[in-house]
This record gives structure tokens, sequence and C-alpha cells, in this order.
């Protein structure tokens, strides 16, 4: 593609292809996986991870529920475990509870127990572990 | 290009679209918060776990049973003792006194049947394992299982009203006709509820658009609200519509108490709810389908528990003075002299992030006192008598 003469440099981009170019780099390679739609999607070296709360907005200080997703990028790989925890990065604390992970098989998790007991900015911290190596993903969620 | 586009697509992070922050009017955004404090009243369900709870044979059991020394072990001391229903259901003291003082203030009762967890240190998961705790506590109502059983079935009114409540004798074990009594207090209990206040008409008019309604809460007020959920940051802890998250919070109150101890509060509230039989994970949970328990099962002692205390409520919170789970701050304006000044090397856990200093002018300290104001019922308490028992 031929650079364009801007301030900007190669910053600019025609939409199609930066649409494109995320689009390789989140379809998974030969391994058969699928993250479903309209889930919060992010990837750490190894897995793709999708995730979604039940009810879709959190309320502080109320119980909710998430849906994990886990595909691995390489048929070689399978997640083992999955632990969910969260915390807020600017007050320094998580949640006062420890969230239950129950493995549903394919990579699918369900997670329960999980409470924002203040409004603001919170991270769910994603820890997957393979056979010989454990990973880290990072969501943010920001609730009112 | 190709390595910079994976560069850039090699960790895509996606806020969870429902949530999305989008750049938004600073009154708007006030007003959203603001919204978010209601609605009052608040709806509520019976509570699973307690059998009786909502049914008006318990409330009346209950109610005669508030009011009644003769659950104390000396026959002085009653539940009304310290939860005053011409003191908002609090005592007016810095410490409750029963049969002994105590090294924690007197929570009011009002809108108790919504909380989560119950007593400073959160010790109970059910209003009806809160309300037995006092019964057995040596030095609150110093009673026992077999006293608090012997006045049910001896006394012909209590021991109707029972029958009326739970449908057969009080012919069981001691413990089980104990627990029927905490549960019919818990069931009174539930029907102390705070009534509308002129916040909650304020909060109606935002939602209605009705600007007249709007221009007739107190300017100050509004300033002060607009403290609340901005600078102040007060709605961090104090959220939803009773003005506070179900959980726990150090603010830097000193946890010594006499003879050089210490108060753990939640630490040790965590330890008395994982080892008691009176919770939801315990024998006397009359539908564990239904309350599971999960969150007792689930919560994580940690360490920053010590010194941690229950977030209170500020609903009617001008009625409940003095303030703290030790009662060491006499009035409001003390309250916000304290937050103003607070000294974060006395967070037992260290600076958080989120508590620190607001040096509050004057003016300012005169709007958010306001603004509590406006947060309280001028709803008279009253009390009806117990019906008679056929």
């Amino acid at each position: 593609m031929r650079r364009r003469s801007h301030p900007f440099g190669r910053m600019i981009r025609p939409r199609a292809a930066r649409a494109a170019a995320l689009c390789v780099a989140l379809i998974p390679q030969a391994t058969g996986c699928e993250l479903p739609g309209g889930v919060a999607r992010t990837e750490t070296a190894d897995f793709l991870v999708g995730f979604t709360t039940r009810p879709p907005t959190v309320i502080p200080d109320r119980i909710f529920e998430a849906d994990l997703y886990v595909c691995p990028k390489s048929a070689s790989l399978s997640v083992l475990e999955a632990r969910v925890d969260a915390r807020m990065p600017r007050h320094d604390h998580g949640m006062n509870y420890r969230p239950v992970v129950e493995p549903l098989g394919g990579g699918r998790f369900h997670v329960s127990g999980l409470v924002f007991h203040m409004p603001g900015l919170w991270e769910f911290v994603i820890e997957l572990r393979a056979a010989d190596r454990s990973q880290r993903a990072i969501l943010p969620l920001r609730i009112e | 290009m190709i390595r910079g586009w994976f560069r850039l697509g090699a960790v895509v992070m996606l806020v969870l679209g429902a949530t999305m922050t989008s750049p938004t009017h600073p009154q708007d955004a006030m007003n959203r918060a603001l919204i978010q404090m209601g609605p009052w009243p608040l709806f509520w369900a019976a509570d699973p776990s307690n059998r009786v709870s909502d049914q008006a044979a318990a409330i009346n059991l209950g109610r005669s049973l508030f009011f009644d020394p003769r659950l104390s072990l000396d026959g002085t001391i009653s539940c009304a003792s310290c939860h005053r229903p011409d003191l908002a259901w609090t005592d007016g003291r810095a410490r409750a006194r029963g049969l002994a003082e105590t090294d924690r203030n007197t929570i009011s009762l009002f809108n108790v049947r919504s909380r989560r967890w119950f007593g400073w240190d959160g010790g109970s998961d059910t209003l009806w394992g809160q309300s037995l705790r006092p019964i057995l506590d040596k030095r609150e109502m110093g009673g026992s299982l077999e006293r608090t059983a012997a006045l049910i079935r001896e006394d012909p009114r209590l021991h109707c009203q029972y029958r009326k409540s739970f449908e057969h004798a009080p012919n069981g074990p001691d413990e089980t006709i104990t627990v029927d009594v905490a549960k019919a207090l818990a069931a009174f209990q539930e029907t102390l509820v705070t009534g509308r206040t002129p916040f909650d008409e304020f909060r109606d008019a935002l939602i209605g658009n009705d600007a007249a309604a709007q221009a007739a809460y107190p300017e100050e007020a509004r300033r002060g609200a607009a403290l609340f959920v901005g600078r102040a940051g007060c709605i961090s802890c104090h959220f939803g519509p009773n003005l506070s998250s179900m959980e726990f919070q150090d603010i830097g109150i000193p946890y010594f108490i006499a003879n050089g101890d210490v108060d753990p509060g939640r630490f040790a509230g965590l330890k008395r709810l994982q080892a008691t039989r009176y919770g939801l994970l315990g024998p006397f949970n009359d539908n564990p389908l239904v309350a599971k328990g999960l969150l007792t099962a689930q919560v994580a002692p940690l360490h920053r528990n010590w010194g941690e205390f229950r977030v209170p409520s500020l609903r009617n919170i001008t009625r409940t003075a003095p303030y703290m789970h030790d009662g060491s701050i006499p009035t409001l304006r003390d309250v916000l002299r304290h937050y103003s000044r607070l000294a974060e090397e006395r967070l037992h856990s260290g600076p958080d992030g989120m508590l620190r200093p607001l040096n509050l002018t004057d003016v300012e300290t005169n709007d958010l006192l306001a603004f509590l104001e406006t947060l309280t019922s001028q709803a008279p308490v009253m009390v009806p008598r117990p019906e008679p028992c056929r």
C-alpha cells in the first residue's frame, strides 16, 4: 500500500485495511475453535479470550456471573485451568469474594460469585494455565 | 507495515460494550449518579431462609418479644433497651450498654432488612442470626437457649403467638424454639423502614424532568449532592438506594478498645460467620435451595479486613448520632471534619488511593450537611401494640 504524504505519516490508513488487519490478528488458525459473537475479546500470547457478564450491565454491589471462552491459537495447546479475579487498579484492592470458576469443556468456563462492591474502574484478571505455561489477560470494566 | 499492524493487534482490549464510557456532560453524570440512589421505597422480598419472614403472626410475636426484658438474664434488658423507637432504633450512646458496656455503637434498625451482612463486623449473614446474638451475649442480654424456650412455653400470650406463627406448639428442643424466636424478631425488624425524604422527591423530579419540583430542593443541598458524587467521592462507598455498599471499609478510626485490646472488625466477623450454626450454611436455614449462602461460602478473609467496619446507610443519618463503629464521633459535622483532615497513615492497610483528606471549606462542609439533611425522613416512628392472641 502506498503511503500517503501526511504529517501523521504511517498512522493514517484506510479503514478497511485496519479492519482486515484486526481480523487477521483474531481469526483462529487451524484449531476449529471460535469465540462467540457479542463478547468482549482480548488475547494472550497463546490464547484468544472472550468474556461476557450476566447480566450484561454490572451493577455495583450486586452478585453477577460471567462466561469465559478460551481458544488456543495452536491446535497443540489446550487450557487446563482458568482463574478469574478482579481488582480496582486505582484503589489497589480486589473483590471481597473468591469467585468460582467451573469448567464446561471446550475452553468454556462459567464464573459465579462475582461482586464489584463499589462503582468505578475494575479490571478482570484472567489467569490461564496450559500444560507448561501460564498467561494472564486483563479486561477493564467501568461500572456506575 | 504489517509488523506494525500486528503490534497494534497483539493485545486488543475492548471494554465490555454495555459499560463503555463515553464523553458526557458533567451535569448528566451527576444526575445519573443521584438517580441511582433510589428508588424509595425499595422493592423487598421476604427472606427465604426465614419461613416466617413477612408473616403477620410472626411480626406480632416479634413485636412482643422485642420489648420483653424477660429474654435477658436479670429480666431488665430487652432489644428495645438499645434499639429505642424514639431514637431511630438506636440509643444515642457512643457504645451500647446492656448488662455491661460493649465496644460498639448501637446500629439503627431502620432498613435493616436490606442488608446483606449484619452487625458492624458482618458476623451474621441473616437478620435472624444477628437477632439471636445479643440475646446470648453475656454483655448484652446474657440470656440462654433454655431461658428463651422456657419463656415461650410458660407465658400464655407468647405461647399462643408462637403457635399462630409456627403452626405448632413450642414443644421442640430449646435451640429450635430460640431460633424461631430470633426469626420472629427478624420478621418484626423487617417492618422498620424509613419513609420518603426530600432527596427522594428531588430524585423523582430529576427522572421526570420536573423543573419546578427540582427547584424546590434547597440550593445548598444540591451543591452538597454535587460534592457527594463528585470531588468528595462519598459515592464510592455510599451509593445505591440505601446509600451504602453492603460491604466494609477502613476509614482510619482507631480500633483500640479497653485494656489494650483491639477490635478486629470484619476480620473477626468473618471468623464468627464461618463458625456459626445460625446462618445460611447452618441447619436452621429454612430454604437452602433458594438462600444458598453463596457469598458466605466464597467470602475471602483478607489482611485488609483488620480495622474494617460496615459502611452504614446514610438514610436518616441525622437521627442516629453518635457515629462510627465505636460512637467516637459525636456529630455529622465532626464526621466531615474527620474526612476533611483524614490521616492516611492511620489507615490500617495503608493508603488505598481512594481515601484522601478532602480539605473541605466551610461552605463545602455546610453544603454536604445540607445534602445529608435531605436524606432524613420526617415520618414519625410508630410501633403498633401487639395484637391479642386467642
